[in-house]
């Protein structure tokens, strides 16, 4: 996919001359996995004389938007959870008003910083 | 049914018995010490609360060794052998005598029910960790990856960072979140999931989460709630001490939940408000407060080393009150 999006040649012979030969992959196992990927929905793919010529259905940002939306929506429903330690909680909101009380408290305490001790 | 299998079934209720008593053990300390301890420093407090998490499971298997330690010493020495005093009747907690009864059928289904639920949960659980840790390997191998950084940039506007994985734990950031911010909160940011990946936290998060599920419902949330709480506010703390300003960590916070404000509450809706008021208020309080004073938790290290030589002394004594007990219940 990565190749795809950057957009390399997306036929399988130069899928493998890319990325096969560099990983030891071999053109069959490339095949297959383009052909797996196009039928997930997230490839399509053209006949071009005896060869498809696939290119990515999914916009790399769709595709994260996709995953992350999973994850989020896993987050909720327990033991997953623990797997990711998000900066601010994932599944968490604190309400506007909490928020805007400790704003204050840290710019308060920003100018307290600043004035020094007296 | 075999002896063996008699002997099994007695092995098995002493150890559903020895996990309760460990959970209600571990609730009375919840509810004696629970407020005293989310005052502690957070790094201490989160060594705590996974000890604590252990504490019905560790409990449970320390009790069944230490009952029956006379019968593996009997197993070794036979001179040491005393079950012959016993009638056949007698639910002996045995490798040497095997019982000549079971227990009672009604108690035998409902500890095959109480095993076979608590698999299928495990089961349940581990495939949605799986899926998740999937997820997390999709979006590592296919984002942007800033070696100078140590990171990996997803293609989303939302704002998110999040460190994830069990063993091999990696940074993630949304690109959104990597434009919107300021050199200082990145820092600050980069510096915090960094220490998540240091201490390993997903990794003991989902431990504690499995052995919180011996716990008593109420203790087991309450537990996991607050262990979250500590390995965050730890990280801010490594956090604090690596870009040397507090109250920058707290700003950050309050930066990425503002923009997270939007993004996320309108997906997941109102029910999450509540919690997130409560551990953004106590990270960022925490932050605004005096640094943290160093715990020791030599006194819960000498507690736990009096415990297991208690055990060890009293296991004869412990192995006939189980015998007896089992006994009484089993029949």
């Amino acid at each position: 996919m990565t190749h795809l999006w950057s957009g390399g040649d997306g036929e399988a012979k130069a899928v493998h001359s890319a990325l096969g030969k560099r990983r030891g992959i071999t053109l069959n196992t490339i095949q297959s996995t383009l052909k797996r990927l196009f039928e997930k929905g997230l490839l399509e793919r053209d006949k071009v004389s005896h060869a498809h010529v696939y290119r990515a259905r999914v916009s790399r940002e769709d595709f994260h938007r996709g995953l992350l939306g999973e994850l989020v929506g896993d987050l909720m429903h327990g033991q997953a959870e623990a797997v990711v330690s998000a900066f601010v909680d994932l599944t968490e909101r604190a309400g506007p008003e909490h928020l805007e009380r400790l704003e204050a408290l840290v710019a308060e305490r920003r100018r307290k910083l600043e004035r020094g001790p007296r | 049914m075999s002896l063996a299998a008699q002997s099994a079934q007695l092995f098995l209720l002493a150890g559903v018995v020895f996990l309760a008593l460990g959970a209600l053990f571990a609730a009375v300390l919840v509810r004696l010490f629970g407020a005293r301890l989310s005052r502690w420093d957070p790094r201490a407090r989160h060594r705590a609360l996974t000890l604590l998490a252990a504490l019905p499971a560790a409990s449970a298997v320390g009790l069944l060794f230490a009952a029956s330690l006379p019968s593996l010493v009997a197993l070794a020495v036979p001179g040491l052998d005393h079950c012959p005093v016993h009638d056949d009747g007698h639910a002996h907690l045995c490798f040497v005598h095997l019982p000549h009864v079971g227990i009672h059928a009604a108690l035998l289904v409902s500890l095959v029910f109480l095993a076979s639920y608590g698999l299928l949960r495990a089961v349940f659980a581990a495939s949605s960790v799986l899926r998740a840790l999937r997820v997390v390997a999709a979006l590592a191998r296919t984002g942007e990856r800033r070696s100078d950084l140590g990171i990996t940039i997803v293609e989303t506007t939302q704002p998110l960072c999040f460190a994830a994985g069990l063993f091999r734990p990696r940074v993630l950031l949304s690109r959104g979140l990597f434009d919107a911010l300021s050199a200082e909160e990145r820092a600050v940011i980069l510096a915090h999931e960094r220490a998540h990946v240091r201490r390993r936290d997903a990794l003991v998060a989902s431990i504690a989460r499995a052995l919180a599920a011996f716990h008593l419902p109420w203790v087991g949330c309450w537990l996991v709630h607050e262990l979250e709480v500590a390995a965050e506010q730890a990280c801010d703390e490594e956090a604090a001490h690596c870009v040397t300003d507090r109250v920058a960590v707290a700003a950050a916070i309050l930066a990425v939940e503002r923009a997270a404000q939007d993004v996320v509450s309108r997906e997941l809706g109102p029910v999450a408000v509540a919690f997130g008021a409560r551990a953004v208020e106590r990270r960022v309080e925490a932050l605004l407060g005096d640094p943290p004073q160093q715990q020791s938790l030599r006194p819960l290290i000498v507690s736990f080393g009096i415990g297991v030589i208690s055990l060890l002394v009293l296991a004869d004594e412990l192995h006939h009150l189980t015998e007896s007990v089992l006994s009484v219940i089993a029949h």
